[in-house]
């Protein structure tokens, strides 16, 4: 009986708590009804209140009954194991819970809520706040045990008696067995505070403050609780306008250029043949990349094969891709979209990044090698490198070269052994000017593929389709009118449209007018300028062009000339090719006129440069605009401006002379270097020794001339050592032997190709015959230098003997052996240019001699050796070296 | 045995065969122990370095005429090495500023600085000061002229300079005023055919007086070019007679015809091809004052009276233009289109007075 009577109240707290918990919100006001029913049902929360179970047990037999058909669980599978047994109770009773729940607002639930109410309620202080005021209650709420904790207890607990709290449930069964269900041990310390809390408020019945201050502190926490829900309600919508706000800006600041740029491969513009052939290169690709071929290229691929080598890693020919086009045009887009479509992950390097040898190696080395990383999704790279045309430093550690390194398989190290690691990832460049000077080396190894303005119909048709999107009303005849301003550069367009949509919600002829925004500042070709001088607009550009009429020419010009900027470059094509034109009137007068602005902007210029006034620079342009006034013609199409050449060879030429004029005026001795300033040296000095030194003369033989001659002869051979002027033998480009001039100053005397009329052929023999004339001369010389009679005469003389043995002698050693002497007679300077050119020059003869030692008088005989003479070696011995 | 320019030059004072009054006002000069910096100017071929050097012998002796080349490097603000040839003797040096272009005024400042921070080291010197020689004082530019002016005062002590040039309107005021302006007039026909008989004389031949004549043509008072002139012809025909041609610098030959064929045809293809010509003149070194100057003497010479003083008025107009700018190719050209816009006006409608 103690058993039972123990189990029963046991049971009811579970029951009550299982259906405390759902408690639906409506019940609410029926428990408060009831509140007062008993004010002791709070205690069934103790186990072991006494007085509650009659309550409970009245109860539970209703319960009981309600589930009957779970029962004979109990019944039947007594031995259950415990744990199942939980389990199944557990289940039992969260299914009557929900029979419970959905079938019937059930007086019980009204109790059950009614009784947990009263936990805190009892005081009676809430019961007109608590409909209305969960807020303030809802601290005690929480205070109600979740239902976990009340199911727990109600598992068995099987051992340590003694450490669990609680006694053994039992249960009669319908049949009047009892179950003893022991309890689990599993302590809930949070139960025993809970029981302790809730017990501390049940002994607080009496209130330590009064009531009225209680409500007055409520009502404080209600108007505060008001105030802070407004302030609340305040700041959501401020911040809810703010959010709005910073949308509508953060909208905008999205470049239309980003916003509507081409995603897929099918959405590029511009021409189609353009897009394929890029795809067409990168596909060639697969094969080395992706290991496949692509069917429908393989015939074509073979047949070209036969044209060149097989790439044993089945690369493209042209491992390089070379982009060119103005900017605008979209190749850095369709680079990335062909990329993507190709199934590559691009990694692209652009003037902002660091371009330098360096470069090439760290990253662009390490995107390709290291293959497929995390971040690739498992896609090959594919190198993109924008604006490579602005890749800085020349020479051998520039970024073009080190990137042709890369492509042609270069190792890095030259003498090691490993072969480099061939490029196995298409490269794609991109640049501007196709023939910027640090792509030259690049270009032959690029397929290069050249971007063209989009068509401008297809541009219209976007640009409408943008414009509709963006709720921005433009006509097609306007945006025709802007695709021709900007000369087809998408870009440019579309942030022209995006700027006036920022001030308008209309594209209008004015609105793109008025802004030079469409104007893009783009450097031209110089023959691009020179065409514009030359050639005025035609009709039907006038009329398309901008409120252009053709009259007001100068703003167009002066635009064009100041975006190319190279004004001298633009001055002397014009300047070359001006004859060429057509509109020279016949009495040449606006000849006279453009030599005017000629002269003017001549003036300009150089005052820019030699005393750099830079502020005259802006003037420049405008000389040149003029000449479109009195020479532009239609005409003048047909005769396309030639690069200016003509100055420039000029120059070119005048510097050579300018070099032999110097080399003779190193020769010649101080007295005549003094007398002739360089300027009458060349008109003067040098026309006329050239007929000095050209006299009539027969080629015979030295020994046979005639005295007449002979005395000519002679002041000729002074002359020309005097001045040193040499004739050197040297294979003509037919293999004829000729003698040369020696420094070449005959060309002084040659214009228009051809020889001065007054001067005789100077033949091969006769030059032949002086040559030997002046060695001779020179070893007698040297003879009688030796004895030392040299005065005034000393400075020629000297030379003559210090050239002399450089002459004759083909031997290093012997030269330096023979140095001394030139020592001897303090003239070694003017010596060294024609030892040098002896050298080189004089291939044909060799006369090895003895080194003569001028101050201990040795005798030295003379070997000479010509070429194609029978008598191969010539002895000859002079007089002066018998006696 | 040398060239006859320089072998029968005159040595001394004494020798000069022409300007007497100008060689005892020299030799008054030096002798007076009061040297002061000299400007001599004149023509082209006049003889003012003849004089210049018998001036410094009678300054300093014989010695004077020992002359050696001297290679200097000078350092431009720019560090550009320039190499410059210096003649120079014991007493003097001579520098010619065009020889370095731009950079003169380095050149004068170094070279002056030196030599006038040494004294003469030479005891047995009959002068305490060394004489710095200019050629082509008018092409120093003008930073250079003024770099000149104070060290022209500062160091009187231990040198003078004797500028050369052909004009003095080149030269700076202040320059000019420092110094003894000594102008050597070109020596007339008659002057000129004396010193070539006394070349024919110690040559040993008779020169007849028809080749002198054409010499003395050719040559229009320049005597330095006459004797070259001289040489070249007793070379090719060294018998002078028969029927003289006249040795004649290619590009002078070149220049007219250069002329005739601006007045043979005005139009724009025969600008274009005299433009090639001019390249060609230019290419050859030929300054261009001269070609522009050759090419104006050439045309006055062969058109009518009436056109003369307006070619050269243009010649001068597009001179002075080509001075003040840089590209001489377009002044050139304007020149010989103004020609023959003058030319043809004067054909078809006659003359016309066309100053503007």
């Amino acid at each position: 009986m103690s058993e039972s009577a123990t189990i029963k109240p046991l049971f009811e707290p579970t029951d009550i708590f299982n259906f405390d918990f759902p408690t639906p919100p409506q019940s609410v006001e029926s428990t408060l009804s009831e509140t007062s029913r008993d004010a002791s049902n709070n205690d069934s929360l103790g186990m072991d209140m006494p007085p509650s179970t009659s309550v409970g047990g009245a109860k539970r037999p209703e319960r009981m009954i309600l589930d009957s058909p779970t029962p004979p669980d109990y019944e039947e599978e007594p031995d259950f194991d415990e744990d199942e047994l939980a389990l199944m109770e557990l289940e039992r009773e969260t299914q009557s819970l929900k029979e419970s729940t959905s079938t019937q607002a059930n007086p019980f639930v009204v109790e059950d809520n009614a009784s947990q109410k009263h936990d805190f309620s009892s005081t009676g202080i809430f019961e007109g706040l608590d409909k209305e005021q969960p807020v303030a209650s809802s601290s005690r709420i929480t205070l109600t045990p979740p239902p976990e904790n009340d199911l727990m207890p109600l598992p068995i607990f099987q051992s340590h008696f003694n450490t669990c709290t609680l006694p053994s449930l039992r249960a009669e069964t319908m049949q009047g067995r009892m179950i003893t269900f022991k309890r689990r041990n599993k302590p809930k310390p949070s139960n025993i505070q809970l029981h302790a809390k809730n017990a501390k408020v049940n002994a607080g019945d009496l209130l330590s403050v009064p009531l009225h201050k209680l409500l007055a502190e409520v009502d404080e926490l209600k108007s505060q609780q008001e105030a802070i829900k407004l302030q609340q309600k305040y700041d959501e919508e401020r911040r809810l306008a703010e959010r709005t706000g910073m949308t509508v800006i953060k909208r905008s600041t999205v470049m239309w250029v980003d916003k509507y740029r081409p995603k897929q491969f099918t959405d590029l513009l511009g021409e189609d043949r353009v897009h394929r052939d890029v795809m067409n290169w990168l596909k060639e690709w697969d094969k080395c990349v992706f290991k496949r071929v692509q069917p429908g290229k393989k015939r074509k691929l073979e047949n070209e094969n036969e044209n060149f080598v097989v790439d044993y890693l089945g690369r493209p020919r042209e491992r390089i891709l070379l982009l060119s086009g103005p900017p605008g045009y979209g190749k850095t887009t369709l680079a990335h979209v062909v990329a993507r479509h190709a199934g590559y992950k691009t990694l692209e390097i652009n003037a902002s990044d660091d371009r330098s040898a360096a470069t090439v190696s760290t990253r662009i080395k390490n995107a390709i090698d290291a293959g497929s990383g995390l971040a690739s999704d498992g896609k090959p790279t594919c190198v993109i490198i924008d604006e490579i045309d602005g890749a800085s430093g020349g020479g051998d550690a520039s970024f073009v070269r080190s990137l042709l390194k890369l492509i042609q398989d270069v190792p890095a190290r030259k003498k090691s052994n490993t072969p480099a690691r061939p490029l196995r990832r298409p490269i794609i460049c991109i640049c501007n000017d196709l023939y910027a000077t640090t792509l030259r080396p690049l270009r032959p190894f690029a397929r290069v593929i050249r971007f063209k303005k989009p068509q401008p119909q297809i541009l219209v048709k976007r640009l409408r389709e943008i414009c509709d999107r963006e709720t921005l009303s433009a006509d097609l005849r306007v945006l025709t009118t802007l695709v021709d301003v900007t000369s087809g550069d998408v870009r440019s367009c579309l942030n022209t449209l995006q700027f006036i949509k920022s001030k308008s919600s209309s594209v209008t002829d004015e609105a793109i007018r008025s802004s030079s925004v469409g104007m893009k500042d783009s450097g031209t070709t110089l023959q691009n300028v020179w065409n514009t001088v030359f050639i005025p607009l035609a009709a039907k550009q006038r009329r398309k062009a901008i409120g252009i009429d053709d009259g007001r020419y100068v703003d167009r010009l002066s635009f064009t000339i100041q975006a190319s900027g190279e004004y001298d470059k633009i001055v002397q094509g014009l300047f070359e090719h001006y004859p060429n034109v057509k509109p020279l009137d016949a009495s040449l007068g606006n000849l006279c006129k453009v030599h005017d602005w000629l002269g003017y902007y001549d003036r300009l210029s150089s005052k820019v440069s030699e005393s750099q006034e830079w502020d005259l620079m802006g003037y420049m342009p405008y000389a040149i605009t003029a000449w479109y006034h009195h020479l532009a013609a239609p005409a003048n199409n047909a005769k396309p401006t030639e690069w200016p050449k003509a100055d420039y060879e000029a120059y070119q030429a005048r510097i050579a002379n300018e070099e032999i004029s110097t080399s003779l005026k190193n020769l010649v001795p101080p007295i005549i270097q003094s007398l002739f300033s360089t300027s009458t040296m060349l008109t003067e000095f040098i026309p006329l020794i050239m007929r000095i030194i050209s006299p009539p003369l027969k080629p015979v033989n030295a020994n046979i001339v005639k005295s007449g001659e002979r005395a000519v002869l002679n002041r000729l051979v002074d002359l020309m050592i005097l001045l040193g002027l040499r004739f050197w033998q040297e294979k003509g480009e037919n293999g004829q032997p000729m003698m040369r001039l020696e420094p070449p100053i005959d060309v002084f005397v040659h214009y228009d190709g051809k020889r001065a009329d007054d001067i005789a052929a100077s033949r091969f023999a006769v030059r032949q015959l002086v040559a030997q004339a002046i060695d001779a001369e020179i070893a007698k010389r040297k003879g009688a230098g030796v004895e030392g009679d040299g005065t005034t005469r000393t400075d020629g003389f000297a030379k003559a003997y210090g050239l002399k043995g450089n002459e004759g002698l083909g031997k290093k050693i012997i030269d330096k052996a023979e140095l001394p002497a030139t020592d001897f007679f303090g003239r070694t300077k003017s010596t060294s240019v024609p030892l040098l050119r002896a050298e080189s020059s004089d291939q044909g003869s060799v006369s090895p001699a003895l080194p003569p030692e001028p101050p201990t008088k040795k005798f030295k005989a003379v070997y000479k050796f010509n070429e194609g003479s029978s008598s191969a070696v010539r002895k000859s011995i002079k007089m002066s070296a018998l006696m | 045995m040398s060239l006859w320019v320089d072998k029968y030059r005159p040595r001394s004072l004494d020798e000069l065969h022409y300007h007497p009054e100008l060689s005892s006002r020299l030799r008054s000069l030096s002798a007076s122990g009061d040297f002061p910096h000299i400007l001599f100017y004149g023509p082209s071929g006049a003889g003012k370095k003849t004089r210049i050097m018998a001036t410094l012998r009678e300054l300093y002796g014989p010695g004077v005429e020992k002359l050696r080349i001297d290679q200097r490097v000078f350092v431009t603000p720019s560090n550009r090495k320039l190499d410059v040839n210096v003649v120079q003797s014991n007493y003097h040096i001579e520098l010619t500023p065009s020889d370095v272009g731009m950079y003169d005024r380095v050149v004068i400042q170094d070279i002056l600085k030196e030599i006038a921070q040494t004294q003469q080291v030479d005891l047995n010197a009959k002068q305490r000061f060394k004489v710095v020689i200019i050629n082509e004082a008018d092409a120093l530019t003008r930073d250079a002229q003024a770099a000149l002016r104070r060290t022209m005062e500062k160091y009187m002590n231990n040198m003078r300079l004797i500028l050369c040039a052909n004009s003095t309107s080149k030269i700076i005021a202040p320059i000019r005023s420092r110094c003894l302006l000594v102008r050597v007039a070109a020596p007339t026909d008659d002057e000129m055919t004396k010193v070539l008989q006394h070349v024919a004389k110690k040559e040993r031949f008779a020169l007849p007086t028809s080749a002198t004549k054409s010499i003395l043509a050719t040559s229009q008072g320049n005597l330095r070019k006459a004797l070259l002139v001289f040489e070249a012809m007793k070379m090719q025909k060294p018998d002078l007679t028969g029927d003289l041609e006249v040795a004649k610098p290619d590009w002078e030959t070149y220049c007219s015809k250069i002329a005739d064929s601006i007045l043979q045809e005005q139009s724009a293809q025969k600008l274009l091809d005299v433009r090639g010509k001019i390249y060609e003149l230019l290419s050859h070194c030929i300054p261009p004052t001269v070609v522009l100057k050759t090419i104006s003497e050439r045309i006055v010479d062969k058109v009518d009276d009436a056109l003369k003083p307006q070619i050269i008025h243009w010649a001068a107009y597009y001179e002075l233009r080509m001075r003040m700018g840089s590209k001489k190719i377009f002044h050139l050209e304007a020149f010989i289109a103004k020609v023959m816009t003058i030319y043809k006006q004067f054909n078809m409608i006659g003359y016309t007075d066309d100053y503007e």
